[in-house]
């Protein structure tokens, strides 16, 4: 997948556990944990709104374009 | 993601299906015993008729038109039990083994059926009903109703053809019936497999719905 997400580089920066972030959130666990390993095909705004603010960073902060184009 | 569902009508169709399980369990085993005696020329006990009926209408002519009816031989006359449903007896080894083998597939098409939807409303009921299975279940049921809809009416118009001239029915007519012949099984079954065909799209959205974070 050529968008990467950079949550866990995220959460050791803010020194929080995936745990603690989704009770902040209010996203599963397990959701979360599909987002973090990259398994997520989709994220809601309203997630990423969520994360934002309980992370304190912008969305550019969490999702990277890896340069590849897609589908290859 | 919704919830397993306790709803009554999904308690009661799961009653209905296990009483339709056992009974199509008890309906299998006595076919399967009646396959194995008419093969091995048992003799069914007294008073067990092997009876079925035939998509045959039955016409009555007016006593003055009918005309002296052709003598059937004793021995190759079919018991007729009843006039409006044309109910026979069969009475050679031949006819009864291919009733016994039809009424067996039959009866194990519907037994496979009751299985596929126990399963189907197993899912439906933990809340997982656009599994990945579930299409496939619907699948399976929709090309068994295609087959054996078909194979029940086509084998009792071949019957029924095979036996016309053997009915003995004095001053009627006989002439195969083809709306005896459940031709609604086809559309039904269709009907399964479009809804097969929208429940894998369903399957699909609803990958996609739990990868979506």
């Amino acid at each position: 997948m050529p968008i990467n997400v950079n949550l866990d580089l995220m959460l050791v920066r803010r020194k929080m556990s995936l745990t603690e972030l989704s009770e902040k959130v209010g996203v599963t666990l397990a959701n979360l944990s599909v987002l973090k390993t990259g398994k997520a095909r989709a994220i809601r705004f309203s997630t990423l709104e969520a994360i934002c603010a309980a992370l304190d960073c912008q969305p550019g902060d969490l999702l990277e374009f890896s340069g590849k184009p897609a589908g290859e | 993601m919704t919830g397993p569902s306790r709803s009554p009508l999904a308690r009661t169709l799961s009653f209905i299906l296990a009483a339709l399980w056992y009974l199509c369990l008890a309906w299998n085993a006595v076919m399967l015993a009646f396959l194995i005696a008419v093969i091995g020329g048992i003799k069914m006990p007294e008073g067990v008729v092997v009876m079925t009926p035939l998509p045959v209408a039955v016409t009555y002519l007016k006593e003055s038109e009918s005309s002296p009816g052709t003598v059937i031989p004793e021995e190759r006359a079919i018991v007729v039990k009843g006039h409006t449903d044309i109910i026979v007896d069969f009475k050679e080894k031949q006819d009864r083994v291919i009733l016994a083998v039809v009424m067996l597939i039959l009866s194990l098409g519907a037994l496979l059926i009751v299985r596929e939807l126990r399963a189907i409303l197993r899912e439906v009921k933990s809340g997982r009903p656009f599994s990945a299975e579930n299409p496939k279940r619907l699948k399976r049921i929709g090309w068994l109703v295609l087959a054996l809809g078909p194979l029940e009416g086509g084998w009792a118009m071949w019957m029924a053809s095979r036996f016309l001239d053997r009915l003995a029915i004095p001053g009627a007519t006989l002439s195969i019936n083809l709306m005896m012949i459940h031709f609604d099984s086809i559309l039904l079954g269709l009907l399964i497999l479009l809804i097969a065909r929208i429940f894998e799209l369903g399957v699909r959205l609803q990958e996609e719905q739990d990868l979506t974070v």
